[in-house]
């Protein structure tokens, strides 16, 4: 490891994490507040990317930053104050702590003061906020890697992008092409003013191929390896089963094979079989986003939107049905396999992380909660409040959320499937505003005849109501998780990395396509 | 922290001294940047808890970066975070050094090309925001909206969410080819939504922007935001088909997100339905669309872009055909044929000045030009059609290549019959499924009031009218029970 580039490595959270808590308390006995946490990140990470065989960029560098909540009042309103650290910033990490709370009190005290005034106006809805009690704990975890993202030398990941861009570039229909490699170490603090103090690090390693090809028309791709493990998933320990140069020639030769591809035509009501991979984006989108607590108490609408199957307290899908039998959905923040973003031990309020089953066989059972909706809900927090930085306020975020794998075998779902089409990988999605419909393409999308696989046609996707799709649903055995890097929500807009996937599912949707 | 640009240009220099006298650097530029989000959250329902103003917050950072050219013409960049010390200076060209590559399209750092007319357009009271008169400003929001429902005596639950946001963002450039620039932008922006929960449901949405805090107007968009959920009284659904609609301002800012995508980068990587377009007819002759960073006023505004060159008006679009392409300095030095697009755009981040970042290539106030129809005068103009005032997650589908979108009308949307508003259209209930391409081509009337527009998630500022087109392909879909 560079010493310049490193200056913060991550065991500078470790050194300030009994400072910030020691700190945290003095405040909070001070102030008599009725809750206040902090988070401190280190993350310690390097690139290089490399485009049409050349060379663009390369770094390697470590972030840090610090956040606050402090909840306070008569009516008990929050305030919260983050910003990044330098490497001169951890020489005064107690002062920088204190004057971030000082700030969040003051926030929490104005914002108490106003919100008071609209209860006393009668406001109906507004409360002095709560929290679901949890144990406090004082816990060190470390998700296991076997190569160090930071031990191999920057130079060597210059190489390995621009050796593959050259070689992808070789292939006969590639117009563009463009490889990162990434990989990281990150190291978070969480501690509250109920004694809590837990240390968290595990590594990451990301690289992105992004694909032009020109063949009878023009197509283009953009894909990646993701696991939160170190450079072992560079060489084919990942969801994909392929070292990352096997995995770029997949992406090129096949989107250089869909350019030549007839593009499809709408069908309705088709039967349709998703890939593991599809069915990431399909969970993701429309299962794992309406599970989230905070969206189905409208706290997201002007920004993500709300969840179909909760009106308000009276009037909602609890406990009824809601897909097929064979629809079980789980959030699982303990899964630590092959596509395990989302997983961890304690969520950013705390937390500690548990396994969820929000769907099962088609009842709507639970949601994904902080510890204020779970006492909205009258239920215990499941520990999905996350934050992609200390200095970004948590908010909701899935976990792993997935299909639970069903009876049936893969080759079974075919052999019964006369007339279909068989969706292969994610592209992009447009959902409904409760999620209540959506519009997602594939990768690639093949005819099924007589449960043989067919031709290949581009520009697929599935269109449908999302509670009638789920009530068709039929589930294989062979689940699969695949990581997602890039799930946006919030304000300011925050990305967070996460799991999703599932077994291949048979269903009834439209086909888009030329109508 | 709250230097001023003096001070900031001082640390610049400084840095670009330091820069310059370190072993094997052909040429140098320093480049220093603060930046104070604040943010606050309305998050209200009338029937389930919560908490009015959600969380007062902010975010801060500042820092510096350095870009070298190496003797051996290898190119690197490193940048120090919450630091404007020597030790900084050392850190940010020790991981330039580190981090240095052959690129070989990298030719040489931005030359000097002027300085701006453009200043002082920021606002003092955004930059020292006093919390408690901001935080009862954010309250103005909930208020208005409230207000409005109050009067109206309706039983109905109501659910109210959306933020006011302060940004103060400054930036200093210097470098060893004549650079020696500053700059300082201000953003005050408001947005609501109101929900009303009747059977069909009810929604509306406003938003106000300028660079000042004084011009921004709470109370008007929390009220309009609401007057526009209880105008969706009784909405009715229609059949899928093909429609003559209106577009309201933030349907066309939601179009240009999605896919009007004009950098020299999107193009080479064949992101962007306008590759090999340039002195086409791409639209109909009434369809012009410029770059204009120096507008009062408007939140995309800029004096500088990040590469320490003036930000200057561009045509984009001028009667209906595709004139330009947006650059940076390194795309415009890479190709032979990427000169002919001037290098205007080399901005870091389309919404803030991010030391961090390398520059990109981001427009500034993306600006549809105005026509003459006044806003009932395009309602006539389509007859019989829909209003559609809010789009939802616009998306391309056919590839990044393609004009082609799909996205789902939200609210804010009505039923024109014989000329007029006949009733709204049920929320949530057509989704769009039709082409960029269209749009330019089908427009039959251009609205004479345009306004900026900044949506969720979305850096760039885009400012327009409303537009009316002859066709625009809906079709029906489930509104779920929400």
């Amino acid at each position: 490891m560079n010493l310049i580039a490193m200056l913060v490595p991550i065991e500078k959270a470790s050194e300030a994490k009994q400072t910030v808590f020691d700190e945290l308390q003095a405040f909070s006995s001070k102030n008599k507040v009725k809750l206040a946490d902090l988070r401190l990140e280190v993350s310690n990470g390097q690139y290089a990317e490399a485009l049409n065989g050349n060379t663009k960029g390369a770094g390697k560098d470590y972030g840090a930053d610090i956040g606050v909540r402090v909840f306070t009042g008569k009516v008990v309103a929050g305030g919260f104050a983050g910003k990044n650290l330098g490497a001169k910033d951890f020489e005064n990490v107690k002062k920088i702590t204190r004057e971030l709370l000082e700030l969040a009190l003051k926030r929490a005290k104005a914002n108490s003061r106003e919100k008071e005034r609209e209860v006393k106006k009668g406001i109906k809805g507004i409360y002095s906020t709560e929290f679901a009690e949890v144990k406090s704990e004082k816990i060190e975890w470390k998700k296991p890697y076997k190569k160090n993202p930071l031990d191999t030398d920057l130079s060597e990941f210059v190489k390995r992008s621009e050796e593959l861009s050259k070689e992808i570039s070789k292939i006969k229909g590639i117009a563009t092409n463009d490889i990162t490699i990434f990989g990281s170490l990150e190291r978070k603090i969480f501690a509250n003013s109920e004694g809590s103090l837990i240390e968290q690090t595990r590594a990451t390693t990301q690289p992105a191929i992004y694909i032009a090809a020109k063949g009878k028309a023009q197509e283009t791709f953009h894909e990646w390896i993701a696991e939160a493990k170190g450079l072992e998933a560079l060489e084919g320990d990942n969801s994909h089963g392929k070292t990352l140069e096997e995995f770029a020639h997949f992406i090129a030769n096949g989107t250089v094979e869909l350019s030549n591809a007839p593009a499809i035509k709408f069908e309705k009501d088709a039967t349709i079989i998703t890939d593991q991979w599809f069915n990431t984006l399909l969970s993701h989108e429309v299962c794992g986003h309406p599970l989230e607590a905070d969206r189905a108490l409208k706290r997201e609408t002007a920004w993500a939107g709300r969840a179909w199957w909760y009106r308000n307290t009276e009037d909602n899908e609890l406990g009824k049905r809601v897909g097929s039998e064979e629809m079980t959905i789980v959030a699982d923040p303990e899964y630590d396999g092959n596509g395990s973003y989302g997983n961890y031990a304690f969520d950013d309020e705390g937390v500690r992380g548990k396994k969820t089953t929000c769907i099962e066989n088609g009842i709507l059972k639970q949601f994904m909660n902080s510890r204020e909706t779970a006492q909205i809900f009258g239920e215990k927090p499941n520990g999905h409040m996350r934050a992609n930085g200390a200095a970004s306020m948590p908010i909701i975020r899935m976990s792993n959320v997935y299909f639970e794998k069903g009876n049936w075998k893969k080759e079974e779902l075919f052999e019964e499937t006369k007339k279909g089409y068989y969706i292969v990988g994610e592209k992009t999605p447009s959902i409904g505003e409760s999620r209540q419909n959506f519009n997602i393409t594939c990768w690639k999308c093949y005819r099924i005849e007589n449960g043989e696989i067919k031709e290949l046609y581009r520009n697929a996707g599935i269109e449908a109501n999302s509670h009638e799709f789920f009530m068709t649903i039929e589930a294989a055995n062979d689940l699969k998780r695949f990581n997602v890097p890039n799930c946006g929500k919030g304000t300011p807009m925050q990305t967070m990395r996460l799991g999703n996937g599932g077994p291949h599912l048979r269903a009834k949707a439209n086909i888009t396509g030329k109508r | 922290m709250n230097m001023n640009l003096k001070e900031l240009e001082t640390v610049a220099k400084e840095l670009l001294q330091y820069a310059e006298k370190q072993k094997d650097v052909k040429e140098a530029e320093a480049y220093v940047s603060t930046n104070n989000l604040n943010v606050y959250r309305i998050v209200y329902h009338s029937q389930i808890p919560s908490n009015g103003l959600e969380e007062p917050k902010s975010e801060e950072d500042f820092g510096m970066s350095v870009r070298i050219l190496f003797k051996d013409g290898k190119y690197g960049m490193g940048s120090s975070d919450s630091s404007f010390s020597k030790e900084g200076f050392k850190e940010a060209f020790e991981k330039a050094v580190e981090s240095k590559v052959m690129d070989k399209d990298f030719h040489s750092l931005p030359e000097a090309r002027g300085k701006a007319k453009f200043s002082n357009y920021h606002d003092k009271k955004i930059i020292e925001t006093d919390e408690e008169k901001a935080i009862q400003k954010a309250y103005e929001l909930l208020d208005g909206a409230l207000d409005s429902f109050s009067k109206k005596k309706l039983n109905a639950g109501i659910n109210i969410t959306g933020e006011m946001d302060l940004l103060s963002s400054k930036m200093a450039v210097a470098s060893s080819k004549g650079i020696m620039a500053s700059d300082q932008h201000t953003n005050a922006l408001a947005t609501l939504t109101s929900n009303i929960e009747t059977k069909e449901g009810a929604a509306g949405s406003s938003f106000d922007s300028n660079t000042h805090l004084s011009k921004l107007d709470c109370e008007k968009t929390g009220k309009d935001s609401m007057e526009m959920a209880l105008r969706m009284q009784k909405p009715e659904k229609m059949p899928s088909g093909e429609y003559r609609v209106v577009l309201s301002k933030n349907t066309v800012a939601e179009l240009f997100y999605s896919r009007f995508s004009l950098g020299v980068d999107s193009i080479e990587f064949f992101a962007s339905p306008f590759v090999g377009r340039i002195n086409q007819k791409i639209g109909v002759p009434e369809f012009s669309v410029s770059d204009l960073p120096n507008e009062e006023g408007f939140i995309g505004s800029r004096a500088y872009n990040d590469e320490g060159n003036p930000a200057k008006n561009l045509k984009l679009v001028e009667n209906g055909e595709l004139k330009t392409y947006l650059n940076n300095d390194y795309y415009y030095k890479k190709k032979k044929e990427y000169e002919k697009y001037a290098p205007l755009h080399g901005f870091r981040s389309g919404s803030h000045r991010s030391h961090g970042r390398e520059p990109g290539i981001h427009s500034t106030n993306t600006v549809v030009k105005k026509g003459n129809y006044s806003d009932e005068e395009l309602i006539k103009e389509v007859k019989n059609g829909i209003y559609v005032g809010r789009l939802w997650y616009t998306y391309p589908v056919n590839g990044y290549s393609s004009p082609d979108f799909t996205s789902t009308i939200r609210g804010n949307s009505y039923i024109i019959e014989n000329g007029e508003i006949k009733c709204a259209l049920t929320p949530n209930s057509m989704r769009v499924l039709d082409s960029f391409d269209n749009f330019m081509q089908s427009i039959i009337g251009i609205g004479k009031n345009p306004k900026p527009v900044q949506s969720w998630g979305q850096e760039e500022t885009i400012v327009t009218p409303e537009i009316a087109l002859s066709k625009f392909r809906l079709q029906k879909i489930s509104t779920g029970k929400n």
